[in-house]
């Protein structure tokens, strides 16, 4: 009995602390890395004010939020360009995740179609995609079009990947159940494996979104597309690397924000099941 | 007395290497209203794929399983299973685990819901309804296993080795709550165990099998009344014998599964030291 009240009393406890982060939506243990961040700028802004570095070749960091706070952030261009961006990059994602999931979930539950599809899809996966980008140009023409298929393209395998191995992971038991009980096809996709699998989709779906921010921005240069990466390679072919920066550090604002107020509280959730 | 379940004949083969491995030679056996069977054996004979065979998750290359005289060929809606790895979804919380099978059969949700808070009580976990299964021990996962079973009313419980994954100590408390649900709920249930004491303590009957392919070596009635205490010199006498049938199995055991034997032969060892 003293196991179990003493059991409770832990229960108990780590229900309040889930319950206090999720009203306030903040924890302070993932805003910790401003601290750091804030040593890299001090120590940034000091080398340049002692003419260890050159203005011109990095201008300092103080400059650079000047600019985007109270300059970029006005220009409607500049916000219309992140935004077009930013929806490049979900709607890759979210295109990426229909198509990815239920071949993920094929292939991860018929091993013959595994091995006959799968390492095609692996090829497919290890060309590198910046070579492949002036392809899609060629083929959709330069534009948002290009630009989100190939966003799509990108996104797919690490979700594909992550998932496939998640429904490998689903324990033989679980299916077994499922028979006993007369599972209806329907409820063992709907009801066992997408749950089941569900940490692994995150996970895919947080490195596909990693991977895109790096590459939307090439998307838009090559695709020529009015986003945060077509401002920055105008800025840097005009010769002003201070609004080059500030559309670096908008993209990196708008990452880490994404990053801590959705994948992290979704994180969160799925470990309170989650071993 | 009434049977409910004949084994007639049953062989399994299974593919290996492109050949065929007889695994279950020729099991027949007859299992009574609410009785409880413990089939037990060296490791890898087969038991296991046998209880699959009788739940209708495997289908046998000869002979049949007939329940209530109607022949088994997939799940049976009066037949259900408790896992030696649980098998609960941890996605879902007590209560929910629970009312799985019921919601598979489309039963309404206050109901069901209705169904899982009695069962939670009836296996001990009142002020657990709303825990994950990794916030629960061991035995409290195999409870909520045991409800899950219970909870879509079945003729007879199936046990793949439902203790074995649980510390000793847990698991002997277990048992005796498992064998107060046999006798309040009147099912028939068939554990199949490689833990002889454990078989001893909860049987009516223990078929032991044969190293592989499996036969019915022994058809065993357990002549103790309950409650068993294992300590009781009668017990230790059925013990022995029990150990001297296995024993002599394990001796004749063919080369190849030699290694296995002789692996378990120590375990036995362990158990009387």
């Amino acid at each position: 009995m003293a196991f179990s009240t003493s059991f409770k009393k832990v229960r108990k406890q780590k229900k309040v602390s889930t319950e206090t982060s999720f009203k306030n939506g903040f924890k302070f243990e993932n805003w910790l890395f401003l601290i750091p961040l804030g040593m890299v700028f001090t120590v940034w802004e000091i080398a340049l004010k002692l003419n260890l570095i050159s203005s011109k070749t990095l201008p300092a960091p103080s400059k650079i939020l000047t600019v985007l706070f109270f300059d970029l952030l006005k220009d409607p261009v500049f916000i219309v360009g992140v935004f077009h961006s930013l929806i490049t990059l979900m709607l890759g994602v979210v295109l990426a995740a229909i198509v990815a999931i239920p071949f993920a979930i094929l292939t991860g539950l018929e091993s013959k179609l595994d091995s006959s599809l799968t390492p095609l899809i692996m090829i497919v996966g290890a060309l590198p995609d910046v070579a492949l980008l002036p392809l899609f140009v060629y083929w959709f023409g330069p534009g948002t079009t290009a630009a989100i298929i190939m966003a799509t393209v990108v996104a797919f395998f690490p979700i594909f990947f992550t998932v496939r191995e998640g429904v490998k992971d689903i324990p033989k038991d679980y299916f077994h159940v499922a028979l006993i009980y007369k599972a209806r096809k329907i409820d063992v996709y709907t009801k066992l494996v997408l749950p089941a699998v569900l940490p692994q989709l995150v996970t895919g779906i947080r490195l596909a979104y990693e991977f895109l921010w790096e590459i939307v921005l090439a998307i838009e240069i090559i695709a020529r597309v009015s986003g945060v990466g077509f401002i920055i390679n105008f800025a840097v072919e005009s010769g002003s690397l201070t609004y080059a920066f500030a559309g670096i550090f908008m993209i990196g604002i708008i990452a880490i924000i994404i990053d801590r107020l959705v994948f992290q509280r979704v994180e969160d959730r799925i470990r309170r099941w989650h071993e | 007395m009434i049977k409910c379940l004949e084994v007639e004949k049953v062989v399994k083969h299974h593919h290996q290497n492109g050949r065929h491995v007889p695994t279950l030679d020729e099991i027949t056996f007859d299992v009574h209203n609410k009785e409880f069977i413990c089939i037990i054996g060296p490791s890898g004979c087969g038991k296991s794929t046998l209880l699959k065979i009788i739940a209708g998750l495997d289908l046998p290359t000869s002979g049949r399983v007939k329940f209530r005289g109607e022949i088994i060929r997939g799940p049976h809606p009066k037949i259900s299973m408790v896992f030696q790895s649980f098998a609960l979804f941890p996605w879902r919380n007590v209560l929910q685990n629970i009312e799985f099978g019921l919601e598979m059969r489309g039963v309404p949700k206050t109901e069901r819901r209705k169904i899982a808070l009695e069962l939670v009580e009836l296996v001990g976990l009142k002020g657990y309804e709303n825990a994950y299964p990794k916030e629960l021990s061991g035995g409290m996962k195999q409870r909520v296993g045991i409800a899950r079973a219970l909870a879509v009313d079945p003729e007879i419980v199936l046990m793949d080795e439902a203790f074995s994954a649980i510390d000793e100590f847990t698991a002997q408390v277990l048992r005796s709550e498992v064998l107060e649900l046999w006798e309040e709920t009147e099912k028939t249930f068939i554990l199949v165990t490689h833990n002889l004491t454990e078989a001893l303590e909860l049987a009516d009957r223990i078929l032991v099998l044969s190293a592989k392919p499996a036969k019915i070596k022994h058809n065993y009635h357990v002549n103790l009344k309950r409650p068993r205490n294992r300590t009781e010199p009668k017990f230790l006498k059925c013990q022995k014998e029990l150990f001297q049938i296995l024993k002599d199995e394990l001796k004749n055991t063919i080369v190849r599964h030699k290694l296995k034997a002789i692996h378990e032969h120590h375990k036995i060892e362990d158990m009387e030291a």
